[in-house]
C-alpha cells in the first residue's frame, strides 16, 4: 500500500471535487473556487499539491483537507507523519547583479533549449522567424505589443493583451504574466519594496473564469513557488543558471515553463512594476 | 477555403496533446491552417484577426476549447473534423482504458497473473525501495528500472534478494532479456546458448546485436544496474546472476560486459569464473583483463571483440579466428579513413552517444589514437567537460547522463536535444566529426530517422564537408529495422559502421590522418 505523501504548504482546507484529470496529475476544486492537486511526479511538485507514491489515488474523485489531515478516496493521511513541500524562495544573501547578469544572458546562450513555439521573440526578436500559421502570427504581434505597454510603463494595457491570449490549457500570454510576478517578488526583494499592489493589479487584470489558470497566477501573485521553477531559481543564485534544472523548466507542458520564464527574465531585466 | 470550427465543453486536455492535435490536424490533406486553444476573449480576437474564427465562438468562454480549421475546400474541413473527433476518442479511450487495466498494486498484479514470478518495477527512485521489497517477499525476481534508488538501500535489498534466492536486477537496469523476452531497452535478437551478465545496458545491447547479427543467439541477457560492481554492493547480484547462468541449462557459454569494477569485487568475479565448466568471455570496459584471464575467462578489449569470442564459442569455431577478424576489421577502417581524410575540414571531434557504455568504450579507443577526449564522463577527471557539456577540443558526450535526461526521456526515445546539438556542433568550423549512436529496439524512438536525417540535411547545408559516422545498434528484427535505418542514413551520406568499435576505430584514423 501507499507508504509515502508530500503535502504543499499552502493547501487550502476544505472539500474538493474532480476538476480535471491528466496522465500523472488530478486537479480538484471547492465551491469556493479554491483548487489542489495529486500528483505522482515529484517534479510537478508545489504549494496546493500532494505527492502520493504511485498514479493509484489519482483515479478518486474527491479530496478533502483539513488541517491534521487529508483524505482521498476513502484514504485518511495524518499530515504531521508526512514532509511538506515549502513554496517559498528566500534571495537572501544572493548577490543581485550575478544572478541578473545569468539570467539576462539566458536567452543567447540557452535560447536553442526553449520550444520554437515559445514566447522567447519577446526577448530575442530573431527567433519571430520560427512563427508559422496566422493565429501564431497574430498572436506574436500581440504578445509583442504587449510587452512593449509593459517595457513602457503602461502595465495595465500590457498585461491586458497578454492575458488569455496563446495555445495551452493555461494560454502562453498567462504563463509568461506568472513569469512577471515571480519576477516581482525578486524586484521587490532586491529593492526593499513592497510590489503586493501591483502584484495585485496585474492578477485582477488577468483573472477569468478558468480555474486552473486563476489558481496559477494566484499563486504567483502570493510568491508560491512550483519545484521546478524553485529548483531553476536556485540554481540560478547559487552556481550559475544549472543546465539540468533549466531543461527540468523548459519541459513543463508544451511551451509553458519556457513562457514562465519569459516572463520572469523579461520582468527583471525591465524592472516591471517598479 | 472554408473554415470550419467546433467548440468543447467541459473538456481539459495537457498542453502537449493540444499541440499534438494541431500537429496531427495541420498535417491532414488539403488543410491550410489550424488552431486549438482555449476561448479566452482575447484568443476569440486573434481568432478573427488571423480568419480563423467561427460564429459559434462567439458565445464560448474560457474553460472551452475551440478548434477551427481552415481548408482548401468543405470536404478536406469536415474530413478533418471527423478525424479530429476520433483523434480526441483515441486519448479519451486510451486514458479510460488505463485505467481500467492497470493493476493497483503488486499484490494486485500478481493476483492477475497467476504463476508470474518477475516484476519490472519502473516509479521515483525515492519509492522503489518499498515496492522492491513488497515485489521479493512475494517472491518475485525484480529488475528495477528506476534510478535514484539510495546506494545503502541498494545494498541492503540485493543481500535480501540473495537470501531469497532472488534475482533484483537494477536498480537503473534498463535492459534485460529473459527466456526470450525482451525487457524494456533490449532488442529483438535471435535465441541461442550465449548468456549475458552485464552491469552495462547498452553494452548488452551492442554485443547481443552483435551477436545475433553474426548468426547465434541469447539465451539470457542479465542487467545488473551499472552500480552493482563498485565497491559498496561488491557485485552481489553480478555475482548471482552468472550463478544464475551456470545452472541454466540452455547457455552453453557466457559474456561479462562491465565498465571497470573495484578491484575487490573483480577478484570476487574472478573466483566464481574459476568454479565453471562453462567458457567465459569478459569484458570489464579499460580494466586490468590478467586477473580474469588468470581464472580461465578470455579477456576482450572491446565490446566488438566480446561479441565475436562468444559467436566463435557458440558455434563452436575457433576463438583464435577473432584476431584475423579483428585485423580485417582494422584494414577495412583504415583503408576508409585514408579515402575519407583528404578534403575534409576542422580539426575536432564531437561525439553525441545516448549510450554511456558506448561513449565509455568510444573514448578508450580514440584515447589510443589522439589521446583523452573530454567528456561528461571522462575516463579521466582532468578532461571533465563543462557542466553544460559544451564541446572543447575532441569531446564525447554521454547524452543519457542525469544532466540532459532530467525531466525528459531517454535520447533513445527524444532526440531533440541531440539534434539541436549538432545544429550547434555544425556551425563550428573546428568540428570535423560528428560521431553519434544510434540505438534501435524495443523502447527506443520508434522511427528515429524523423528524427536524425532533418538534423544531419540540415547541418550538412551549413557545413558540407562535415563527416558524420554513426554505430547502429540493432538487427533486422527489431521494430525500427536495422537494414532499413542503415540504407537511409547511408543515402544521406552518413558513413555507418557495424558497431561501435568501428565508428570510433574510424574517427581514431582519420583524426589521427589530419593531425599527422
Amino acid at each position: 500500500m501507499i507508504e509515502s505523501f508530500v503535502f504543499g504548504d499552502v493547501l487550502p482546507t476544505g472539500v474538493f471535487k474532480l476538476h480535471s484529470r491528466f496522465r500523472r496529475v488530478s486537479n480538484f476544486s471547492s465551491v469556493d473556487g479554491d483548487m489542489v492537486f495529486v500528483t505522482d511526479d515529484p517534479m510537478l511538485m508545489a504549494g496546493q499539491g500532494i505527492q502520493v507514491a504511485t498514479n493509484i489515488l489519482l483515479v478518486s474523485e474527491a479530496v478533502s483537507i483539513t488541517k491534521e489531515s487529508v483524505t482521498i478516496g476513502d484514504r485518511i493521511i495524518h499530515r504531521k507523519d508526512h514532509p511538506v513541500y515549502t513554496s517559498y524562495v528566500s534571495f537572501e544573501g544572493l548577490d543581485f547583479n550575478d544572478f541578473e547578469t545569468r539570467l539576462i544572458q539566458l536567452p543567447e546562450d540557452r535560447g536553442y533549449l526553449f520550444p520554437d513555439d515559445s514566447l522567447l521573440y519577446v526577448l530575442d526578436p530573431a527567433r519571430c522567424r520560427f512563427v508559422s500559421g496566422a493565429f501564431e502570427r497574430k498572436l506574436a504581434d500581440q504578445i509583442l505589443d504587449g510587452a512593449e505597454h509593459l517595457r513602457t510603463g503602461r502595465m495595465e494595457k500590457g498585461v491586458a493583451l497578454l492575458s488569455g491570449a496563446g495555445k495551452g490549457l493555461t494560454p502562453s500570454g498567462d504563463d509568461f504574466l506568472a513569469g512577471l510576478l515571480y519576477a516581482m517578488h525578486y524586484l521587490g526583494f532586491k529593492n526593499r519594496l513592497c510590489m503586493d499592489t501591483q502584484a495585485r493589479q496585474l492578477f485582477d487584470i488577468s483573472k477569468g473564469n478558468n480555474l486552473l489558470v486563476n489558481s496559477f497566477l494566484w499563486h504567483a501573485m502570493n510568491y508560491n513557488y512550483f519545484q521546478t521553477l524553485k529548483n531553476f531559481v536556485y540554481s540560478c543564485t547559487r552556481c550559475g543558471c544549472g543546465y539540468r534544472a533549466l531543461i527540468d523548466l523548459l519541459s513543463v507542458g508544451a511551451t509553458s515553463g519556457a513562457d514562465l520564464l519569459t516572463g520572469y527574465i523579461f520582468g527583471i531585466q525591465y524592472r516591471i512594476g517598479i | 477555403m472554408t473554415t470550419q470550427g467546433i467548440i468543447k465543453q467541459g473538456v481539459y486536455y495537457d498542453s502537449v496533446t493540444l499541440m499534438t492535435v494541431t500537429q496531427r490536424i495541420n498535417a491532414l490533406e488539403g488543410i491550410v491552417d489550424s488552431s486549438v486553444v482555449m476561448g479566452t476573449r482575447e484568443n476569440k480576437a486573434i481568432l478573427e484577426s488571423a480568419g480563423l474564427f467561427v460564429s459559434d465562438f462567439a458565445d464560448a468562454s474560457d474553460t472551452d476549447l475551440l478548434i477551427s480549421v481552415q481548408a482548401e475546400n468543405s470536404t478536406f474541413a469536415q474530413n478533418a473534423m471527423a478525424r479530429l473527433e476520433m483523434i480526441l476518442k483515441d486519448i479519451s479511450s486510451s486514458e479510460g482504458s488505463h485505467r481500467r487495466d492497470t493493476a493497483r498494486s503488486i499484490h494486485d498484479a500478481v493476483e492477475r497473473l497467476e504463476g508470474s514470478n518477475l516484476s519490472l518495477i519502473s516509479i521515483a527512485g525515492r519509492y522503489a525501495v518499498a515496492e522492491v521489497r513488497k515485489a521479493l517477499d512475494l517472491g518475485l525476481h525484480v529488475m528495477l528500472f528506476s534510478d535514484n534508488v539510495p546506494i545503502e538501500d541498494e545494498k541492503r535489498l540485493k543481500e535480501e534478494a540473495r537470501d531469497r534466492g532472488l534475482l533484483l536486477m537494477g536498480p537503473d537496469c534498463g535492459t534485460a532479456i529473459i527466456n526470450g523476452v525482451p525487457l524494456a531497452f533490449a532488442n529483438a535478437v535471435q535465441r541461442g546458448n550465449i548468456g549475458i551478465v552485464a552491469a552495462s545496458g547498452t553494452g548488452l545491447q551492442e554485443v547481443s546485436c552483435i551477436i545475433s547479427n553474426r548468426g547465434a543467439g541469447i539465451s539470457q541477457a542479465l542487467g545488473t544496474g551499472g552500480r552493482d560492481v563498485k565497491k559498496e554492493i561488491g557485485g552481489i547480484m553480478f555475482i548471482e546472476a552468472m550463478k544464475a547462468l551456470f545452472e541454466d541449462e540452455r547457455t552453453q557459454c557466457i559474456v561479462l560486459i562491465s565498465k571497470p569494477p573495484d578491484d575487490e569485487v573483480l577478484s570476487l568475479i574472478a573466483k566464481e569464473i574459476s568454479r565453471t565448466d562453462k567458457p567465459v568471455v569478459a569484458m570489464f570496459i579499460g580494466a586490468n583483463s590478467e586477473k580474469v584471464g588468470q581464472a580461465g575467462a578470455l579477456p576482450a578489449h572491446s565490446l566488438s571483440e566480446a561479441a565475436l569470442l562468444a559467436v566463435q564459442l557458440s558455434l563452436g569455431k575457433p576463438v583464435e579466428d577473432v584476431r584475423a577478424m579483428l585485423k580485417s576489421i582494422h584494414d577495412e577502417v583504415g583503408s576508409l579513413a585514408k579515402k575519407l581524410s583528404p578534403g575534409v575540414k576542422g580539426r575536432y571531434v564531437r561525439g553525441l552517444f545516448s549510450g554511456g557504455t558506448l561513449c565509455h568504450e568510444a573514448q578508450l579507443i580514440l584515447k589510443e589514437h589522439i589521446g583523452h577526449v573530454y567528456s561528461n564522463v571522462p575516463l579521466d577527471p582532468d578532461y571533465l567537460l563543462s557542466a553544460s557539456g559544451e564541446g572543447s577540443f575532441h569531446s564525447l558526450i554521454d547524452m543519457g547522463d542525469d544532466a540532459f535526461t532530467a525531466g525528459r526521456p531517454h535520447p533513445m526515445i527524444d532526440f531533440s536535444q541531440r539534434c539541436k546539438r549538432i545544429q550547434e556542433e555544425a556551425k563550428n568550423p573546428e568540428t570535423v566529426i560528428v560521431l553519434f549512436d544510434l540505438v534501435l529496439g524495443y523502447g527506443a524512438h520508434v522511427s528515429p530517422l524523423d528524427e536524425i536525417l532533418p538534423a544531419v540535411t540540415a547541418a550538412r547545408r551549413h557545413s558540407p564537408d562535415l563527416l558524420f559516422i554513426c554505430s547502429v545498434t540493432g538487427t533486422d528484427d527489431d521494430p525500427q529495422n536495422r537494414q532499413a535505418v542503415t540504407e537511409s542514413l547511408r543515402e544521406s551520406g552518413v558513413i555507418v559502421m557495424m558497431s561501435n568499435y568501428s565508428a570510433a576505430l574510424l574517427t581514431g584514423h582519420i583524426i589521427k590522418n589530419i593531425t599527422s
